[in-house]
């Protein structure tokens, strides 16, 4: 998701980005730190399969939310490394709120149910 | 070499995009795959469990292929699949089919009103060797389409820009015949005493702004090519890069 609103109709993958924004707001990170992180901040609930995790890099690099830099290793092997830019910055802290929104009515519409 | 060398190969299989786009993510994976095989090593498993979990969690499902593979088609073979994906109705096509129909009688109709190849000039003949490149082109592709059952269609469809980087030539180099042939024949107006009053103002304007023309088409023409030469170089050197993380130990 690269608006600032919740996009209802993109939920999965407008959740995926914003977690990935979020991790990368803490700091650069490699690809497979970032689905660790994910993995370690939920307590094991969000699992994401390393695989998936590289178009949503990708698009979001495309996108200017994200700048990916290569780094050269001893072992000569090299590895891609992502941060946040400052329109990525910007975006996380409106994408906050607008998430926090989203959960406030979404609960609102199950505390019915369960009452 | 990378001990991932098996699942990089699959993954190389499935991802079809041009180089360097396909050699830079298979790179990436590979170095993400390394480090997570570390990652599960220094947390005490053992070698064949910490490569297990590391083959597990790198693969790559049909949804995020095609994904991957959206994003980084360019525009234009974006364009490309749209056109080609759209299923034309039969009015459609005929009236495609009327258009070329028209547009070819009308050039027949001239061609052999006149003798074409002596009226026109030099620049006629490299246009007709790249159009006849396009047609041998075409005719292999056609035989390849009708010979093999097992083609893959994928290489078949991204091979054919070529024909559409042949028409782009062809139009260039006609379009810079154009300008040179222009002006020289300003030149040869002014050089004749006679007939250098015949180019007057508007014939000294059209002299320079076709020496324009052709020096610009000429230091564009060069600039591509170098242009081709190096990205061919960077992809060759980036597809050779992950070639050897794909060699099986």
């Amino acid at each position: 998701m690269t608006s600032p609103t919740v996009e209802i109709h993109n939920l999965t993958r407008s959740c995926n980005e914003a977690l990935i924004l979020a991790v990368l707001a803490t700091g650069p990170h490699h690809g497979y730190q970032l689905a660790l992180a994910l993995e370690e901040k939920s307590g094991g609930d969000f699992r994401f399969p390393h695989g998936t995790l590289y178009p949503i890099l990708h698009r979001l690099e495309t996108d200017g939310l994200i700048s990916g830099a290569w780094q050269e290793t001893t072992s000569k092997r090299k590895r891609k490394r992502y941060a946040l830019t400052p329109a990525g910055r910007r975006l996380v802290t409106r994408q906050a709120a607008a998430w926090h929104r989203f959960f406030d009515r979404f609960f609102a519409i199950l505390k019915e149910v369960e009452s | 070499m990378t001990r991932f060398a098996p699942l990089l190969q699959q993954a190389s299989a499935r991802l079809d995009l041009p180089q360097p786009t396909k050699s830079r993510i298979l790179m990436e994976m590979a170095g993400d795959l390394d480090d997570l095989f570390q990652h599960h090593m220094a947390q005490g498993l053992d070698e064949a469990e910490a490569a297990r979990l590391a083959e597990e969690a790198f693969a790559l499902d049909e949804d995020s292929l095609k994904y991957l593979m959206k994003i980084h088609r360019s525009a234009v073979e974006r364009f490309g699949d749209a056109l080609a994906g759209q299923a034309a109705t039969w009015w459609e096509k005929m009236l495609l089919l009327l258009l070329v129909g028209f547009v070819l009688l009308l050039a027949m109709g001239a061609a052999f009103q006149q003798d074409l190849l002596s009226s026109a000039t030099v620049f006629l003949w490299p246009v007709l060797g790249l159009a006849v490149i396009a047609f041998a082109f075409v005719v292999v592709k056609l035989g390849r389409l009708v010979r093999r059952r097992d083609l893959d269609l994928r290489r078949f469809r991204r091979g054919l820009w070529w024909l559409l980087f042949l028409a782009l030539a062809m139009l260039t180099t006609g379009f810079f015949g154009l300008t040179l042939e222009f002006c020289r024949h300003m030149y040869r107006l002014g050089q004749a005493p006679v007939l250098e009053d015949m180019r007057g103002p508007t014939g000294y304007w059209l002299e320079r702004v076709a020496v324009t023309m052709n020096i610009t088409m000429l230091t564009a023409i060069l600039t591509a090519i170098v242009w081709f030469l190096l990205i061919n170089l960077a992809a060759r050197l980036e597809k050779r890069r992950a070639a050897e993380l794909l060699e099986v130990s």
